[in-house]
């Protein structure tokens, strides 16, 4: 099965955002993704982005792993957190994530990162 | 509520206390009171700093600050005379999403967009079509590649005109499904039946009255994408638009609700 991985660093600022979510459609795009599901993944990407972005600091930097297996997209953001605290499952970007993608998992590390992960795939494409 | 509504720094206990107690003698009076002319002014005048910060969001897009202050004044004078304390919301919650709402309408009644290149507007509309028969002939929404193949084009391109329909302007389609003046159907109307679907949110307190505040298509997308999981596809044919146009308003939609909430609600 054909794997790959994409790292992205930029500036935790909502200008590098759309960034991120080019580089989710390419990504996606590759692993058959409906148009559907690219979407909903970039809908999903964006709101990760938003909640990781507002949790940094100053001047931090968002990484953003895209981890690609057979159909499966598995992205994964990881940015420093002033809070340090973790996403609440009961808020509305919670709510918007889960609907949106397959899973969602998110972590505070004991060195005040912020971890999201998303997972959603693609189909097996009938075009050549 | 304990959620801090957005943005109000340099409020002391005693300003917040001032403005709930002008916010209740306001809803108390008739609507015909020369008294109240005062106490919203007193109002309007508190919240100024709360336009500017929003209006300052808009800058760099070719409209002058003072300009769009002034419009969002218009949004926040709307807002006091709407806001009703019962709902248990802090005004300023309240009161962003109207203030966008009149900013974002300046925008578009001046016919602003994003520019989008004429092939790419072609390219749009040629996928939004071969998305929508493709669809019928798989049973589900294509994929990029089959776009592509269906097209003859290749798949970056695709990719790019799923992007310029992200930029293209929403003047047209969204100028007649109702405007973002707050003069929506009633909240308990809509949200009535989608209680259950909120029950888990918390700060759904706050979470209603926004999205009590979008247009009445991008709520009921909203409604139907998150709480009713539906799909993209399945929401474009229940609603009669295109999917490509579903998407747009969901990337709307949820941009206006997290301005509106701050982000970690």
């Amino acid at each position: 099965m054909q794997s790959s991985e994409v790292v992205l660093t930029v500036p935790a600022e909502s200008s590098y955002v759309s960034l991120v979510r080019t580089a989710a459609s390419a990504v996606c795009s590759q692993a058959d993704f409906t148009v559907d599901a690219l979407d909903d993944f970039r809908l999903a990407v964006d709101e990760a982005c938003a909640l990781a972005i507002a949790a940094a600091p100053e001047g931090a930097d968002l990484t953003v792993t895209f981890r690609t297996l057979g159909h499966t997209v598995e992205v994964d953001l990881l940015s420093p957190s002033a809070t340090g605290s973790p996403i609440g499952t009961n808020t509305f970007a919670w709510t918007v994530l889960t609907a949106l993608v397959d899973s969602v998992e998110t972590e505070v590390t004991d060195d005040s990162l912020l971890g999201i992960r998303l997972r959603a795939h693609g189909i097996e494409s009938v075009a050549s | 509520m304990t959620t801090p509504p957005a943005r109000r720094g340099g409020w002391s206990e005693a300003d917040r206390e001032r403005e709930h107690e002008l916010l209740a003698r306001l809803a108390a009076l008739p609507p015909d009171d020369d008294a109240r002319g005062p106490i919203r002014d007193e109002l309007v005048t508190m919240h100024l700093p709360l336009v500017h910060h929003l209006a300052r969001r808009f800058r760099d897009r070719g409209e002058p600050h003072d300009d769009l202050v002034q419009v969002g004044t218009i949004g926040l004078i709307k807002a006091v005379d709407r806001f009703d304390p019962q709902r248990g919301v802090e005004f300023s919650t309240y009161a962003t999403p109207t203030v966008l709402g009149e900013i974002k309408r300046h925008f578009r009644d001046k016919g602003w967009s994003v520019r989008v290149p004429r092939r790419l507007q072609e390219l749009r509309l040629a996928i939004t079509r071969a998305t929508a028969e493709l669809s019928q002939d798989l049973g589900r929404s294509p994929t990029v590649k089959e776009l592509a193949a269906r097209l003859e084009v290749t798949e970056e391109e695709v990719l790019e005109g799923l992007e310029a329909a992200q930029s293209y302007s929403t003047l047209s389609l969204d100028g007649s499904a109702g405007d973002s003046d707050g003069e929506s159907p009633a909240l308990v109307d809509t949200l009535g039946s989608d209680d259950a679907a909120l029950e888990n949110v918390e700060y759904r307190e706050t979470l209603r009255p926004l999205l009590d505040a979008l247009p009445p298509r991008e709520r009921q997308i909203v409604l139907l994408r998150f709480f009713h999981n539906k799909t993209q596809s399945e929401i474009a044919a229940e609603v009669g638009v295109s999917q490509m146009h579903v998407s747009r308003l969901l990337v709307k939609a949820l941009g206006t609700l997290r301005g509106a909430m701050g982000v970690d609600a």
